[in-house]
């Protein structure tokens, strides 16, 4: 009897695991705001993953299980940091804005979102994360936050509110 | 797309009841056209998403590293198995080297010890002899020890002398088998 049961090995392993490192590297980048960390805690994830290749068929969406675990370890990485206390962070913020004047729209942009983000609680900035910038369906969502799909819409709303609000408070002047 | 409808499908997307194509209406809206002051900030904080999600040397290919580093973990993985049996083969040989050590010289020692004691100690043939004889007093003692655990086979023989009777059936069997030839004699004839 045959088992519909497959074992990964090392060369599917290469073909189906390691080319979704470029998207976990986009989120963890976004989410940690450091490049480097991004790519140690990668190949962290990824060595886990060797590790358990025997199992990985087992879950149907493997994207969303793998950064599951990105974003899990990007939690730790972020808590285990000596914590900044989030004036001097916002201080240090707003000093970059006034450099970011200067330079082009759209970094500035970029330079604000990253900001306003950093400033919503963490799972609102997770699920705002994942939604509107890493393009994940709400399905996809509930499966990597474990949570069901009516939840993460309340948190989307709020945290989607929230960004428009401190865009209105802090930056009525650039939106032009 | 109407201005008013715009504003519906923000009003949808700030209370997260936007579809994928809806949202990607409202991003497209935003990209091609001048919007309403009250609109500036919606079409401000689309960009920024957009742009944020676009922004060049963060979705790296870091392939070539996560191969290399699974690749170290494998090597180093291969290397200490090796040392591992590396040290077992030393080990091993070493414990046999100490255990053939031993063996042979406790070997050695008692070989020795009995020559000493036994063999080479006793000259006068009277204390040979009286040696000897205490010997196997004790061994005959031994002896009858064990005599007294074989008792219950005697039951055994008891038993035997209780089936004697059937004996003499096989006796009377023995005369009426007689009667038996003579029948046969009788119908020859």
């Amino acid at each position: 009897m045959e088992s519909d049961f497959k074992w990964m090995d090392a060369s599917e392993f290469k073909i189906k695991v390691i080319p979704l490192n470029r998207k976990m590297m986009g989120f963890a980048t976004r989410f940690l705001g450091n490049r480097e960390d991004a790519k140690d805690l990668l190949q962290e994830v990824f060595l886990k993953l060797w590790k358990m290749k025997e199992s990985l068929d087992q879950y149907e969406n493997l994207e969303a299980f793998i950064i599951r675990m990105v974003k899990n370890q990007c939690i730790d990485n972020l808590r285990s940091r000596k914590t900044v206390p989030l004036y001097e962070q916002v201080e240090e913020n707003l000093i970059d804005q006034e450099k970011a004047n200067n330079e082009k729209e759209h970094n500035d942009r970029i330079e604000r979102i990253k900001q306003q983000l950093s400033l919503l609680p963490e799972k609102q900035r997770l699920i705002m994360q994942l939604k509107d910038i890493e393009g994940y369906d709400y399905e996809e969502i509930s499966d990597i936050m474990q949570m069901n799909i009516n939840a993460i819409r309340v948190d989307l709303s709020r945290a989607r509110k929230k960004i428009r609000e401190l865009y209105l408070n802090n930056y009525g002047t650039y939106t032009g | 797309m109407e201005l008013t409808q715009v504003k519906i499908l923000l009003k949808k997307y700030y209370q997260s009841e936007t579809t994928a194509n809806e949202e990607k209406q409202l991003k497209d809206y935003f990209n091609t056209h001048e919007v309403p002051d009250e609109l500036k900030v919606d079409r401000y904080l689309f960009q920024s998403l957009s742009d944020f999600s676009n922004e060049q040397g963060v979705s790296d290919d870091v392939s070539a590293e996560i191969i290399s580093y699974i690749n170290d973990y494998e090597q180093d993985r291969k290397s200490a198995k090796l040392t591992f049996r590396k040290k077992l083969t030393i080990y091993l040989s070493a414990a046999a080297s100490i255990a053939i050590l031993l063996t042979a010289s406790l070997f050695i020692y008692q070989n020795r010890q009995y020559d000493e004691d036994r063999m080479g100690t006793i000259t006068d043939p009277e204390k040979a002899y009286e040696q000897t004889k205490e010997t196997l007093m004790y061994v005959s003692s031994l002896m009858n020890k064990s005599k007294q655990y074989l008792e219950p086979l005697e039951k055994f023989s008891e038993a035997e002398e209780e089936m004697k009777p059937i004996r003499k059936i096989n006796e009377s069997m023995k005369e009426l088998d007689k009667i038996h030839k003579f029948k046969i004699l009788v119908n020859e004839i």
